[in-house]
C-alpha cells in the first residue's frame, strides 16, 4: 500500500499552489498542517483526482489517481462539504453508496452502521437542511467511510465539531489508520498531535517537514523560552523573536518565545510542542 | 446498465425534490389545461347580446361534423353549403342588419349556427384560398374548381417560396396521391391540437430548461462536485445517468402533457376524424403531404418530442459548461426563443432557412415539419420531419460526448 506523489505541481495564474511535491505515503495517519493558502486543499484535491496537476503524477500501487480503480478505494471529505438539502441523511448515504458502486443491500447496512457511529441514527430520515453544522460534518465523515476506503482524505474534518465529538472522531481515525492511508488536514493542531503518525508541514506549496511528532519538533527543541518581563522589554523581545504566547499578568507580560539563546535573565526553557512549531512557521501567514 | 439506471433514479429524485420543479410543472399543466379548454371558455356576443357559449358552439360543430350527410368535399357538399348560406343572407331582416331580429339575436344565432356549423371550417379554407389567390368570388367555387383553384394556389406559393423545379415536381406528385374529393368530417379536434401544439411545446421547452439547468451546474453550486467526482462512478456512469434522466424527463413530460391535452381535445372537440386528409383543416391545407390526421399528429408529435429531447441535451450541455444553473437557464431561453425570430430573417437564404427550421423550437411548428422546402440528397427529396430526426439522432451522441468530457474534466477550484 503506497501512494506516491512524483514532482506534483499545480499553478493558478500567478500563484504556485503545489510546488514540485514528491512524497510517499504508506499505511498510517498523516496530519497535514499549514496556514491558509499553503496548498493543503489543492494537494488533497490532486490526490483525489478532482484536480489535474500541471506536471508530475500521483500513483497508488501503480494506479493513476484519475482511474476508476483508484476512486473505488478512495474516501474523501472535501473542505466545503456539499449536500442535497432535501435529501435525508439515509437517502444521502444511499446515493453516495450507489456512486461508490456498492450493492444496495450492502450500502443500506453500511449506512445504518455509519449513521450509528456518527450519532445520527435518530435523524436518519430527516432532511439534511435541518441539521446543525456539526451534524452535517459528521454526516460528511460518515460518507467518506462508506466504501471502507484504503485511502481516506479528510480536509478539515473537525471543523464544526464540539470537543466531545472531536475526541470521538480522533479515536475513530486512529483505528482507521491501522490498515489504510489516512491524510487529514486541520487547523486544530491538537487533533494532529493526538492522532497523526506522521506530520506533514506545508508552506508555500511545498512540504517543508515530514516526520513523527518527536522528529518534527526537533526543529525548535531547546529554543522555546518562557519569561515574564515589563511591557517595554516585552515589546522589544516580540520585535526580535517569534512570540508563541503573550499574556498580561500582575507581575508584567508573560512571553513564550522561540529563540536560539536565552532571551531574558529570568527566562526558562520550555518543552516544545507542535503548536509552537506551527506558530513558529506560520505566525505571519494566512489568518494566523 | 443497472447502476446507470439506479443513478438515473437518484437524478429523478433530485429533480423532484426541488420545489421549482413542481412549480414549473404545475404552470405547464395549467397552461396545457387552458390551451385545451380555453377555446371552449367564454360567451359569444352579437350586438352586445350574449347569444351562445363557445362550449356550446364547439359541441354543436362537433355534432354537426360527426353527423354529416355528405362526407366528402364534392359538388353536392358545396351546393349544400351555398344553399344554407343563401337561405340566411337572403332574409328580409338580413344577417348583417343591426336591428334585432324577431325573437332576439340569441334565437336567430342558434338557428343560423345550427345550419352553418358543418361549413364553418370549409369557409376558413375558402378564405385562405381567397387571400392567397386574391379576388375570386368564394361563392362560385364548386366541387370541381375547388381542387383546380387549390392547385393554382399551390403553384403561386411554390413560386413565392422559390422552390426548385425538382421540389415542385415532387410536391405535385405528392399532391396527386391525395384522394379527391377530400373526405370530410370532424377535423375540429385535430385543428385545435395543431393550433396549440406549438405554444404548448414552447412552454414544455422552457420548463425543461428550468428543470434541467441544475443537472450538472447544480453540483457546483451545491458544492457536491468535489465529492461526486471523487467517487467510483462520478466520472463515468453518473454522467450517463444524468444524460439518461434529463433526456427521458424531456421525453416523458412532453408525452405526458400531450396526453393530457389530447384528452381535453377528445372531450370537447372529438378526434373521430382521424382518417381525414390533413388538407381539410387549415393547418394542413397548404401542405402536400398525403397523410391523414392521425398520421400527421404522430409525425408532428414525434418531431416535437425529439425536439424537446434535443432542447434537453442543449440545456444539459450548457449546464455542464457553466458553473451556474441561472446562466444555463438564460442561454437556454435564448436558444428556445431565437428560432421564432430567426425564421423571419432566414427567408433570403435557403441554407439558413433549412438550418433555422431544423432548430428544436422550429420543429414545434406543424407547418415547419412538413414545409415545402426540402433537403435534396442524390436526387431524393426529404421533408424536415424526415431528415431533422436523423440529424438529431446523429447529434445526440456528439452532444453527449461533449457533456461527458466537460463534466469529467471539471476542475474543482
Amino acid at each position: 500500500m503506497e501512494l506516491i506523489f512524483d514532482r506534483v505541481t499545480k499553478q493558478y495564474k500567478e500563484k504556485i499552489a503545489v510546488d514540485r511535491v514528491s512524497l510517499s505515503l504508506t499505511q498510517g495517519v498523516y496530519g497535514l498542517l499549514g496556514a491558509n493558502g499553503a496548498g493543503k486543499t489543492t494537494l488533497m484535491r490532486l490526490m483525489c483526482g478532482v484536480l489535474r496537476p500541471d506536471s508530475g503524477e500521483i500513483l497508488y500501487n501503480g494506479t493513476k489517481v484519475e482511474e476508476e480503480a483508484y476512486r473505488d478505494i478512495l474516501g474523501y471529505l472535501p473542505q466545503q462539504f456539499g449536500y442535497y438539502p432535501d435529501f435525508s441523511a439515509m437517502d444521502f448515504l444511499m446515493y453516495l453508496g450507489s456512486l461508490k458502486g456498492m450493492p444496495k443491500k450492502r450500502a443500506s447496512e453500511k449506512s445504518r452502521e455509519l449513521l450509528e457511529l456518527a450519532g445520527l441514527s435518530h435523524v436518519a430520515k430527516k432532511k439534511i437542511k435541518t441539521f446543525s453544522g456539526g451534524m452535517k460534518q459528521r454526516l460528511g465523515i460518515a460518507q467518506s467511510l462508506l466504501n471502507n476506503p484504503e485511502v481516506l482524505v479528510l480536509d478539515e474534518p473537525t471543523a464544526g465539531l464540539d470537543p466531545k465529538e472531536r475526541v470521538k472522531f480522533r479515536n475513530i481515525v486512529s483505528k482507521l489508520g491501522n490498515d489504510r492511508i489516512v491524510l487529514l488536514s486541520t487547523h486544530i493542531v491538537s487533533d494532529v498531535e493526538h492522532i497523526a503518525d506522521v506530520i506533514l508541514l506545508m508552506k508555500d506549496g511545498a512540504i517543508i517537514h515530514k516526520g513523527s511528532l518527536e522528529e518534527i519538533i526537533q526543529a525548535i527543541e531547546g529554543k522555546v523560552w518562557e519569561c515574564t518581563v515589563d511591557s517595554h522589554a516585552a515589546e522589544r523581545l516580540m520585535g526580535q523573536y517569534p512570540a508563541l504566547n503573550v499574556r498580561e499578568e500582575k507581575e508584567g507580560t508573560f512571553l513564550r518565545l522561540v529563540c536560539g539563546e536565552k532571551p531574558a535573565e529570568h527566562a526558562v526553557q520550555a518543552a516544545a510542542t507542535l503548536e509552537d512549531l506551527y506558530l513558529y512557521y506560520f505566525s505571519g501567514e494566512g489568518q494566523m | 446498465m443497472g447502476e446507470v439506471l439506479q443513478l438515473a433514479g437518484y437524478e429523478y429524485r433530485k429533480i423532484f425534490k426541488r420545489r421549482s420543479t413542481w412549480i414549473v410543472l404545475a404552470l405547464v399543466l395549467l397552461w396545457t389545461l387552458f390551451s385545451g379548454l380555453g377555446g371552449a371558455i367564454g360567451d359569444f356576443y352579437m350586438e352586445g347580446e350574449k347569444v351562445d357559449t363557445h362550449y356550446h358552439m364547439a359541441k354543436q360543430e362537433r355534432k354537426a361534423l360527426e353527423h354529416l350527410e355528405i362526407q366528402e368535399l364534392n359538388g353536392q357538399f358545396f351546393q349544400k353549403m351555398q344553399e344554407t348560406q343563401d337561405a340566411f343572407y337572403q332574409r328580409e331582416d338580413g344577417f348583417f342588419s343591426n336591428d334585432a331580429p324577431e325573437g332576439g339575436w340569441a334565437a336567430y344565432w342558434n338557428k343560423y349556427y345550427e345550419a352553418y356549423a358543418p361549413y364553418e371550417n370549409l369557409s376558413m379554407l375558402l378564405a385562405m384560398m381567397e387571400n392567397r389567390l386574391g379576388g375570386f368570388a368564394g361563392e362560385k367555387i364548386d366541387g370541381t374548381n375547388f381542387y383546380a383553384l387549390r392547385e393554382r394556389m399551390m403553384d403561386l406559393i411554390f413560386r413565392l417560396e422559390e422552390l426548385s423545379e425538382g421540389e415542385i415536381a415532387f410536391h405535385k406528385e405528392e399532391n396527386a396521391r391525395i384522394k379527391e374529393p377530400y373526405a370530410y368530417g370532424n377535423m375540429a379536434g385535430y385543428h385545435n391540437f395543431f393550433q396549440m401544439q406549438t405554444p404548448n411545446f414552447i412552454f414544455i421547452a422552457f420548463a425543461v430548461a428550468i428543470i434541467l439547468a441544475p443537472m450538472f451546474a447544480g453540483e457546483h453550486t451545491s458544492h457536491m462536485d468535489a465529492l461526486v467526482l471523487s467517487t467510483r462512478f462520478g466520472k463515468n456512469k453518473l454522467i450517463w445517468a444524468k444524460l439518461l434522466a434529463g433526456s427521458s424527463f424531456a421525453c416523458f413530460s412532453s408525452i405526458g402533457f400531450t396526453l393530457v391535452f389530447l384528452l381535453e381535445i377528445q372531450a370537447i372537440y372529438g378526434l373521430s376524424g382521424w382518417n381525414l386528409p390533413i388538407q381539410v383543416c387549415t393547418d394542413g391545407f397548404l401542405l402536400n403531404l398525403p397523410v391523414n390526421m392521425l398520421e400527421f399528429l404522430l409525425i408532428t408529435l414525434f418531431c416535437c418530442v425529439l425536439a424537446a429531447v434535443m432542447t434537453a441535451m442543449v440545456v444539459m450541455f450548457l449546464s455542464a459548461k457553466m458553473k451556474s444553473p441561472f446562466g444555463a437557464i438564460i442561454l437556454s431561453f435564448v436558444f428556445v426563443f431565437a428560432p421564432i425570430y430567426l425564421v423571419q430573417l432566414a427567408g433570403g437564404s435557403r441554407w439558413l432557412f433549412l438550418l433555422v427550421c431544423s432548430l428544436p423550437t422550429a420543429m414545434f411548428y406543424p407547418g415547419s415539419v412538413a414545409a415545402h422546402q426540402l433537403l435534396s440528397v442524390g436526387g431524393h427529396y426529404f421533408y424536415f420531419f424526415q431528415w431533422v430526426p436523423v440529424a438529431y439522432l446523429c447529434l445526440f451522441p456528439v452532444l453527449a460526448f461533449w457533456i461527458y468530457r466537460s463534466f469529467k474534466n471539471h476542475q474543482i477550484r
